[in-house]
């Protein structure tokens, strides 16, 4: 059970809405019902600037689907301090660095509007 | 720990491994933890404990009347997958060391290959271990959780894909002398290692992957007493430890510091030295849990057979052979002989200690045994 509704929601409407504790605003991702730094169950959001660094990235194939395109499943540190799993959109594999500089992008996907990420303007 | 408890592994048992078993993981379950029962030299009435893994199908209770246990006393299950093997062996002991229980099983039973696929997403979805994000994102098999969690190890020290190649031919040489192993007279070059399929591409090829395969695998925990009474030698357990970091997770381990890691993987080698009185390096023989070829490299640093980034040139240089420094997974492993998440190898090092392997280690004493937490094995 993930407590993730509130990206779900943020996304549809373009911002990436991070769980952060109403009491200590700690972030708390992946989200959990009760803060692991004061043990609130009070929870806000705060919406994510957009700017990451990549930590770490694959080409994902999906086994059972091999005729649909790979794409890159990547880990990145958002500059709220947390990791967050992604895609990457608009870069090959070959040109991937740690630490690359990225920034949010949004797609759609059926139903859900996904938070991707994209190399930053002019950062590299 | 009552007087006489001291827990001791009395038995062993394993099906066939296959990639189409043609019976049921609870028939495979039941047919191991017999093996087991019969091998310690006791009756199954005298069996009054089951423990296995959160994510193994078997319910115990089924395995129970299989068996014919009038009363079960103790059941438990240990975290998930791998990190299960070690972590519900120090169940059993517990149990065993408390007097809550006798003779406890611990069992792993799978049909890894010919029924539901080890390495799928659907696999995945089944034990909720990712979440609707990953999902979405396209994370989701074990493989691609594990490709994420260890590249920043292979990049720092620069270990390629031949260098992992180097394990997995080692490994696989073990595994084609092991008559056990699914890849018994199978042995592995460094080009089709390098010839194999990404499977998470750059990180992760064909046989870098553990098995898919079907088998079960059981062991049987009891007091010395116990065993002794029943004539048999058994294996000792000087330590069992588990280590949890606040932030980590089964799988799907991305989102904690390297440093909540090391001091993770530091009081586990701290509480395994103290509970044995070892320190791991002094083991004889190493089962270093191995379903990612990557994790064995991993394991020789934290445990200390070498330095940071020296596994490498530590597994090149033979070191991890029968006659090496530290002797690692003479069974082939996950890899090479068979995946029952772990169970397997543990059966290995008590093999090795009684003089039994199929590629044995001369004179071992001692054995390591990783997966998720650890255990230190010996002679009695």
């Amino acid at each position: 059970m993930w407590e993730d509704g509130s990206i779900w929601a943020g996304a549809r409407e373009g911002r990436l809405d991070l769980r952060a504790c109403a009491a200590c605003a700690a972030i708390c991702h992946p989200p959990l019902p009760m803060c692991p730094r004061c043990q609130s169950t009070n929870w806000a959001q705060r919406t994510a600037s957009g700017r990451a660094t990549l930590v770490s990235w694959l080409v994902s194939v999906d086994p059972g689907e091999t005729e649909v395109e790979p794409r890159i499943v990547i880990v990145v540190r958002l500059d709220e301090g947390v990791n967050f799993v992604s895609n990457l959109v608009g870069a090959q594999v070959e040109s991937l660095h740690e630490g690359m500089a990225l920034e949010l992008c949004f797609a759609a996907s059926g139903d859900l509007a996904l938070p991707l990420f994209r190399p930053a303007e002019g950062g590299a | 720990m009552m007087p006489g408890r001291q827990p001791v592994i009395a038995g062993i048992g394993e099906t066939d491994y296959s990639r189409e078993s043609g019976r049921s993981a609870l028939q495979l379950a039941a047919e191991a933890s017999l093996a087991a029962i019969r091998d310690a030299g006791l009756l199954t009435a005298q069996i009054d404990g089951l423990v296995t893994y959160t994510m193994d199908g078997n319910d115990e209770l089924e395995l129970q009347r299989c068996l014919g246990i009038p009363l079960l006393r103790w059941s438990g299950r240990a975290p998930f997958g791998g990190v299960g093997c070690t972590a519900s062996v120090q169940l059993a002991a517990a149990a065993v060391a408390a007097g809550y229980a006798e003779a406890v099983i611990v069992y792993r039973a799978l049909n890894g290959r010919s029924g539901r696929r080890y390495g799928t997403p659907e696999a995945s979805k089944a034990v909720g271990s990712g979440g609707q994000l990953h999902y979405a994102m396209g994370f989701d098999t074990g493989a691609k959780s594990y490709a994420a969690e260890m590249q920043g190890y292979l990049r720092r020290y620069g270990v390629t894909s031949a260098d992992l190649g180097r394990y997995v031919v080692a490994t696989r040489a073990l595994a084609a002398t092991n008559p056990r192993a699914i890849y018994h007279g199978k042995p592995l070059t460094l080009d089709e290692h390098q010839a194999g399929r990404w499977i998470v591409e750059p990180w992760l090829r064909r046989h870098d992957c553990c098995l898919e395969n079907d088998g079960g695998a059981a062991l049987l925990v009891t007091s010395l007493d116990t065993a002794r009474a029943a004539g048999k030698s058994a294996i000792a357990l000087l330590g069992a430890v588990q280590a949890h970091g606040m932030g980590r997770r089964i799988a799907y381990d991305v989102y904690r510091s390297e440093d909540e890691i090391a001091s993770e993987k530091s009081a586990l080698v701290a509480d395994l030295t103290r509970q044995s009185g070892l320190r791991p390096v002094e083991a004889d023989v190493a089962l270093l849990y191995d379903a990612f070829s990557p994790s064995v490299f991993t394991a020789l640093e934290d445990f200390g057979m070498c330095g940071a980034g020296e596994a490498k040139a530590f597994i090149a240089g033979g070191e991890t052979g029968l006659t090496g420094r530290m002797p690692v997974n003479p069974n082939g492993g996950l890899i090479g002989e068979s995946y029952m998440h772990g169970l397997n190898n543990i059966i290995e090092a008590v093999r090795q200690l009684r003089g039994e392997a199929a590629n044995q280690v001369v004179d071992a004493q001692t054995a390591l045994v990783t997966g998720g937490g650890a255990l230190m094995l010996g002679r009695v």
